[in-house]
C-alpha cells in the first residue's frame, strides 16, 4: 500500500509532560486505519497532529511527500478532513449551514456558494442518510443524528483523507455501527480513514489495520489480528479478550480484567 | 426570516430606519427649522444660521450617531463570533475604558486646550494602549478564557486610573469634561470629530467584515477552525485590531457608550439563522439604529441638563444583560 500521509518521529510536548513520543504512521488510499490504545495513550494527539491542528514539538507530518508546513492551510484542509471529538457546535445553526462550513476550504474568499458546494452538501447529507434533516436546527437533534451531521460536515469537504476521533462515543449500538459503516463505505470508494476507537470490537470488525499506542508510543502496527493478540491486549488494556468468528468476520470482545 | 429574500428583507428595513432617522437627525433640534430650510442649510445655500445649525451641529450628529454605532453593533458581533459567547461586547476587552482614560488624561493635563486634535487623539492612544496590554497579558495564548480575563483586568485598571484623575482632578470644570467622556454623549460633536475618527473606523470595519467565515469556522470550535484551513492566530489579531480601531475612535469622540454591542447582535441573531458572518454587516446597521434611536430619545426626554446617550444606553441595556445571564446561566454553568 502506497501511504500518502504520513507522520515521522512525532514527539508532542505540553510543559514538561511528552504526551506522544516519536510515533510513527502511514496511510494510504482507501484503508481504514484504527487508533486503539487506554486512555492517555496518544491516540488523539497523534490524531492532531496529522490533522494540523496542533503542531508537533519534533518529527514531522507529509501529505504526499510535502511537508505539512509547506501545504498552504486552505488546500491541506481540502485533503485531510478532521471530525473533532464530541464536536461542538457553538450557535444553533440549521443542519444545511452547518454542513456547509465544510466546503469552508473550497471556497474563493470573496465569492459565495457555486452550484459544485450545493451539490456536495447535498451529496454529503445523502450518503449518510440524513438529507431529511437539512432544515432542521443542529441543536434539536438527537445524538445519533448529530454524529451523522457532524461526519456529513466533514464528508462535504470531499476529503481525500479523513480523521475521525471517536465518532460512535456515546451513541447507541446501531449508530455505531451505522458510523463505522459508513466510514467503511468510504474507504471502499478510496478515501483513507484513520479513526479513534476504543470499543475494539468495532476495530476488529471494520479496520483493515490497527495502531496501538500505550503511554505515548506506538507499540504495535500492522493487521488486526497481529495487534489484538492476546499477549497485546493484556499488557496495554489490562485486559482478557474473547476472540473467535461470526458471520465470517473477526470477533473480538473485552471480557475480564486480566 | 432566514433565506435570501429575508436577508435582503432585513437590511432593508434597517437602512430604511437610518435613513428616517437622519432625516428626524436633521429636521429636528432646539431651533425650529423648516424642512426647506433644513435642504438649503445642508447644501451650503441657506442663511447663515441655517448653514451653521445643519452642517455644523446636527449632521455631525446624526453621522457621529450612525458610525459610532455601526462600530459598536459591528465589533458586538464579531467579538460574540470570536469567543462564542453571546454575552460578549466591546467593553469586555478594556478597550471602551481604557479610551474613555486616555481622554480623562488629556483633560486632566490640560492637553485638550492646545489642539482639537489631541483629545480625541488620547482616546485612540488609550485603545491601542488597551490591545497592546492585551497581547502582553494573553501573549501567543489564543484561548478565549484568557483574553476575557485580560479585558477585565485591562478594564479594572482603566476604570481605577479613571477615578483617580478625576478625584485628583485640578478643578471642577475638569471633572464635568472628564464626566462627559465616561459617560458618553454625541452632543456637540463637530465635523472635526467626524473627519478626525472616520478613516480609523472605516479600517476598523474592514478589519472585522472580512472575518465573517473565520468566525463561521469558529462556530465549530478553534480545532475544527483550525482543520478547515483558517489561521487562527491571524484571526485573532485582525478581530481584536479591528475592535480596537473602531470602538476605540468610536469612544474617542463620542465617550463610553455601553451595551449597544451587546444587545443587538443578541437581538438580531435570529432573523440571520444565528450565522456569524450574515450578523456582522446587520449587527452593525442594527447599532447605527440603536444608537441613533437612543440620541433622539435623550433629546425628547426634556430633562435639564439632557440626559448622557451612555448613561441611557447603559440604563437600558444592563437589565438586559442582567436577562441575558439569566437566560444563559445553564449553560455558561
Amino acid at each position: 500500500m502506497n501511504r500518502e500521509l504520513i507522520a515521522e518521529t512525532v514527539t508532542v510536548r505540553h510543559g514538561r509532560a511528552e504526551v506522544l513520543s516519536h510515533a510513527d504512521f502511514g496511510l494510504g488510499a482507501g484503508e481504514v486505519v484504527g487508533l486503539i490504545g487506554p486512555n492517555g495513550a496518544g491516540k488523539t494527539t497523534l490524531l492532531k497532529a496529522i490533522a494540523g491542528v496542533i503542531a508537533p514539538t519534533l518529527g514531522t507530518v507529509s501529505l504526499q511527500g510535502r511537508a505539512l508546513a509547506d501545504w498552504p492551510r486552505r488546500a491541506y484542509a481540502r485533503r485531510v478532513g478532521y471530525l473533532a471529538q464530541a464536536a461542538v457546535v457553538h450557535w444553533p445553526l440549521t443542519v444545511e449551514h452547518l454542513v456547509t462550513l465544510g466546503r469552508l476550504p473550497h471556497r474563493d474568499p470573496f465569492r459565495g456558494l457555486r452550484p459544485a458546494d450545493a451539490a456536495a452538501v447535498s451529496a454529503a447529507l445523502a450518503q449518510v442518510d440524513a438529507s431529511h434533516l437539512r432544515e432542521r436546527v443542529v441543536t434539536t437533534l438527537s445524538g445519533g443524528e448529530r454524529a451523522r451531521v457532524m461526519l456529513a460536515r466533514v464528508l462535504a469537504g470531499e476529503p481525500r483523507f479523513l480523521l475521525a476521533d471517536e465518532p460512535g462515543t456515546g451513541l447507541d449500538p446501531a449508530h455505531q455501527l451505522r458510523i463505522m459503516s459508513h466510514l467503511r463505505d468510504l474507504a471502499r470508494r478510496g478515501c483513507g480513514v484513520v479513526v479513534v476507537l476504543h470499543d475494539l470490537t468495532l476495530a476488529t470488525r471494520f479496520c483493515d489495520r490497527l495502531v496501538m499506542l500505550d503511554g505515548g508510543r506506538v507499540v504495535a502496527d500492522g493487521p488486526v489480528g497481529d495487534v489484538l493478540s492476546a499477549g497485546h491486549v493484556r499488557s496495554v488494556f489490562g485486559v482478557r479478550c474473547v476472540t473467535g468468528e461470526y458471520e465470517g468476520e473477526p470477533l473480538l470482545v473485552p471480557w475480564a480484567v486480566a | 426570516m432566514t433565506g435570501r429574500m429575508g436577508f435582503f428583507l432585513l437590511h432593508g428595513v434597517l437602512l430604511a430606519a437610518i435613513a428616517a432617522l437622519l432625516a428626524w437627525n436633521l429636521g429636528n433640534g432646539y431651533v425650529p427649522l423648516s424642512a426647506a430650510e433644513v435642504w438649503s442649510g445642508l447644501i451650503g445655500d441657506g442663511t447663515e444660521t441655517a448653514n451653521l445649525i445643519v452642517r455644523e451641529i446636527r449632521l455631525p450628529r446624526a453621522l457621529l450617531g450612525l458610525t459610532v454605532g455601526f462600530s459598536l453593533g459591528l465589533s458586538g458581533a464579531a467579538l460574540q463570533g470570536l469567543l462564542r459567547n453571546p454575552l460578549a461586547e466591546p467593553g469586555l476587552l478594556g478597550v471602551s475604558s481604557m479610551a474613555g482614560l486616555g481622554a480623562v488624561v488629556a483633560i486632566y493635563f490640560g492637553w485638550a486646550a492646545y489642539s482639537d486634535l489631541l483629545l480625541p487623539g488620547a482616546g485612540m492612544l488609550g485603545a491601542f494602549v488597551a490591545v497592546g496590554i492585551l497581547f502582553l497579558l494573553a501573549g501567543r495564548e489564543t484561548g478565549v478564557l484568557t483574553v476575557i480575563l485580560a479585558g477585565v483586568a485591562i478594564s479594572s485598571l482603566a476604570i481605577a486610573l479613571t477615578s483617580l484623575a478625576m478625584n485628583l482632578a485640578p478643578s471642577p470644570w475638569a471633572v464635568t469634561e472628564m464626566l462627559f467622556w465616561v459617560m458618553g454623549s454625541l452632543k456637540d460633536r463637530s465635523t472635526t470629530d467626524l473627519w478626525l475618527s472616520l478613516p480609523f473606523m472605516i479600517a476598523g470595519w474592514a478589519l472585522l467584515l472580512s472575518s465573517g467565515r473565520a468566525l463561521d469556522a469558529l462556530t465549530l470550535g478553534e480545532e475544527t477552525a483550525r482543520s478547515l484551513g483558517i489561521g487562527l492566530r491571524g484571526v485573532n489579531l485582525r478581530l481584536i485590531c479591528g475592535t480596537a480601531l473602531c470602538v476605540g475612535a468610536g469612544t474617542a469622540v463620542a465617550g463610553s457608550i455601553a451595551f449597544v454591542g451587546l444587545v443587538v447582535p443578541h437581538l438580531l441573531r435570529p432573523l440571520v439563522a444565528h450565522r456569524p458572518s450574515r450578523l456582522l454587516w446587520v449587527s452593525g446597521l442594527g447599532g447605527a439604529v440603536l444608537t441613533m434611536s437612543a440620541d433622539i430619545a435623550v433629546r425628547s426626554l426634556g430633562t435639564h441638563p439632557e440626559m448622557n446617550l451612555g448613561v441611557f444606553t447603559a440604563v437600558i441595556g444592563a437589565p438586559f444583560f442582567l436577562y441575558l445571564i439569566l437566560k444563559t446561566r445553564r449553560i455558561m454553568r
